[in-house]
């Protein structure tokens, strides 16, 4: 075997790009160094030991549950904010014996009930030693947006199938709401942030109009911005978004994708109308079981990979049904829901099969 | 870094929030690294608390710190290493040495045909490094820290951090080939039978 060159072996592993690509945990460097390798054959044995060195010494941690990090935080800030008010200084190293710590949990009170049918509205009640806040949970079950006034005056339209989460009283240091799914912001300008959380990205907002979405089945998280300014928090690092510009997070890669236009594609929703490019008859299916709540059965798996160009208003299910096999060689077959004789629900269901009649280009 | 040092600013000036984001997002990084000093989560946790805790009251006199990231690292360690020491005072037990920075087979990813057994050689052979050694390992590939972050983490310059990382590497590569080439070379005449 060729011997090894150790200034470049060296060199390779002290280069980040060039460990982030050999981890794995980026392709954004893949086009570099696979050109490099080519330009340099006499030192692939040398490339390539490096990047065996890189993949032998790859770890996982397994990470703290959010929820945890969320409560450690808690206790952490409730002690810098007493010692903020007592001006205390601080003992700096302390003996800490190794004894488990004994967590102590909050007392909740939870307390639900339907205000109007279409939604559900919970009140988590949390009591600490120092404050009580009431925390409001909002959860869109039904189809068409849900409208949301904030404390301070914002405004959101949540979507089908999300939910917000917000303080009854924004606290004086920063304005935080959690989101799952998807919801449209218009935020007051202010002096304090305005902070969204999701699964993605916490997106900071310096007063403006965008749209979230962030369902917790995607891979990515989308945060398209209409007017004014926001800024995408990853790793510590803001990332700011201009107006008419997408951003896009994959959650499995940790990369974030800024492209410009397609807005009216992501906001449509709140005007009831639905407007999706190049999507798979597979992605399709999954909007609208939640949406119909029916169940999907694809007799032939291919038929999932068929893409459509479509608009959707509020056409009925059998209408929408209808549209799909106008353009793609597909029967479907549709049972509705009904009641059995000792009153059990079944859902609506609608079998799909190819059409053989009918031939593929 | 330019937005590191006004995240600094800020949380200087009294921006909790601040602070909050820094906490959330680094603090599963914290919490692997203070893990692989002393193995005892809840032991971590506090510590890395009180590091908080620390920083935040000490703000208006730490200056201008650069990479705070890299900072709560060097004070999380001290604060590490300390509590061992002071524990080895009054008890006996020096086996602490020998753990710290200490790596089970599990830690690892590999994707190799003998997986379980280069992690099994790796975990050997990282026993055989000393602990500094170790912690620049995990800190080169695990944070995936530049060398001027492990420099001031570690409280050495630059070019020792180097010498000490490759003289780590290649310690570790010597073991790995040492115990793997034969069934490389027996792989290799079966996939190239004429060659020589």
């Amino acid at each position: 075997m060729a011997p090894l060159n150790k200034v470049l072996f060296e060199e390779l592993l002290a280069d980040e790009s060039f460990v982030a690509w050999a981890s794995g945990k980026s392709d954004q460097h893949l086009f570099k160094w696979m050109q490099w390798k080519n330009e340099h054959p006499a030192d692939a044995y040398t490339f390539d030991e490096a990047r065996r060195m890189v993949r032998l010494l790859r770890m996982e941690g397994t990470p703290v549950p959010p929820k945890e990090v969320d409560y450690l935080w808690q206790k952490t800030e409730r002690i810098l904010r007493n010692k903020t008010r007592l001006n205390v200084w601080p003992h700096i190293i302390k003996r800490i014996s190794a004894v488990a710590a004994v967590l102590i949990l909050p007392l909740i009170m939870a307390t639900v009930w339907l205000l109007i049918s279409n939604y559900k509205i919970s009140e988590e009640l949390t009591a600490s030693e120092n404050s009580d806040r009431v925390i409001n949970t909002i959860f869109n079950t039904q189809g068409a947006p849900v409208f949301i006034d904030l404390p301070d005056g914002s405004k959101v339209w949540l979507n089908a199938n999300s939910k917000l989460t917000y303080p009854e009283v924004f606290e004086d240091q920063s304005r935080e709401v959690t989101l799952v799914g998807e919801g449209y912001f218009k935020i007051e300008k202010g002096r304090i942030p305005f902070l969204v959380k999701n699964s993605g990205p916490d997106v900071k907002v310096y007063g403006t109009e965008f749209n979230v979405n962030a369902f917790n089945y995607s891979e990515h998280t989308k945060v398209s911005l209409v007017s004014g300014k926001v800024s995408l928090l990853v790793d510590g690092n803001e990332n700011v978004l201009k107006p008419g510009y997408i951003a896009s997070f994959n959650k499995s890669n940790g990369m974030l994708n800024i492209t410009k236009g397609g807005i009216d594609q992501e906001i449509c929703w709140r005007e009831g109308k639905h407007i999706l490019k190049d999507v798979t008859l597979r992605e399709l299916l999954v909007k609208m079981k939640s949406k119909y709540n029916v169940n999907f059965e694809l007799k032939d798996q291919q038929l999932g990979d068929y893409k459509y160009n479509i608009t959707l208003r509020d056409e009925s299910l059998e209408q929408i049904l209808d549209l799909l096999s106008l353009t793609a060689p597909i029967k479907t077959h549709y049972t509705k829901p009904s009641l059995t004789k000792d009153g059990t629900y079944l859902k609506g269901k609608v079998k799909i099969e190819r059409d053989k009649s009918r031939s593929i280009r | 870094m330019e937005y590191e040092n006004l995240q600094w600013q800020k949380i200087k000036s009294g921006d909790i929030s601040v602070l909050e984001i820094f906490y959330k997002t680094y603090f599963d990084d914290f919490y692997f690294y203070g893990l692989k000093i002393i193995p005892i989560p809840d032991l971590v946790k506090d510590a890395i608390q009180d590091v908080v805790i620390a920083i935040w009251e000490k703000r208006a006199t730490l200056g201008n710190i650069q990479n705070l990231k890299a900072y709560f690292f060097t004070v999380l360690r001290r604060t590490l290493i300390q509590t061992i020491e002071c524990d080895r005072k009054t008890t006996s037990q020096h086996h602490f040495d020998n753990d710290l920075f200490s790596f089970s087979a599990e830690d690892f990813i590999i994707d190799e045909e003998n997986a379980a057994e280069i992690k099994q050689k790796l975990k050997y052979c990282l026993a055989e490094l000393s602990p500094r050694q170790r912690e620049v390992i995990i800190l080169r590939f695990y944070h995936t820290m530049e060398f001027s972050e492990m420099a001031e983490v570690l409280q050495m310059n630059v070019q020792s951090v180097r010498n000490l990382l490759f003289r780590a590497i290649g310690k570790i590569r010597d073991h790995i080939e040492a115990t793997t080439t034969d069934t490389i070379k027996v792989h290799q005449e079966v996939l190239n039978p004429k060659k020589s």
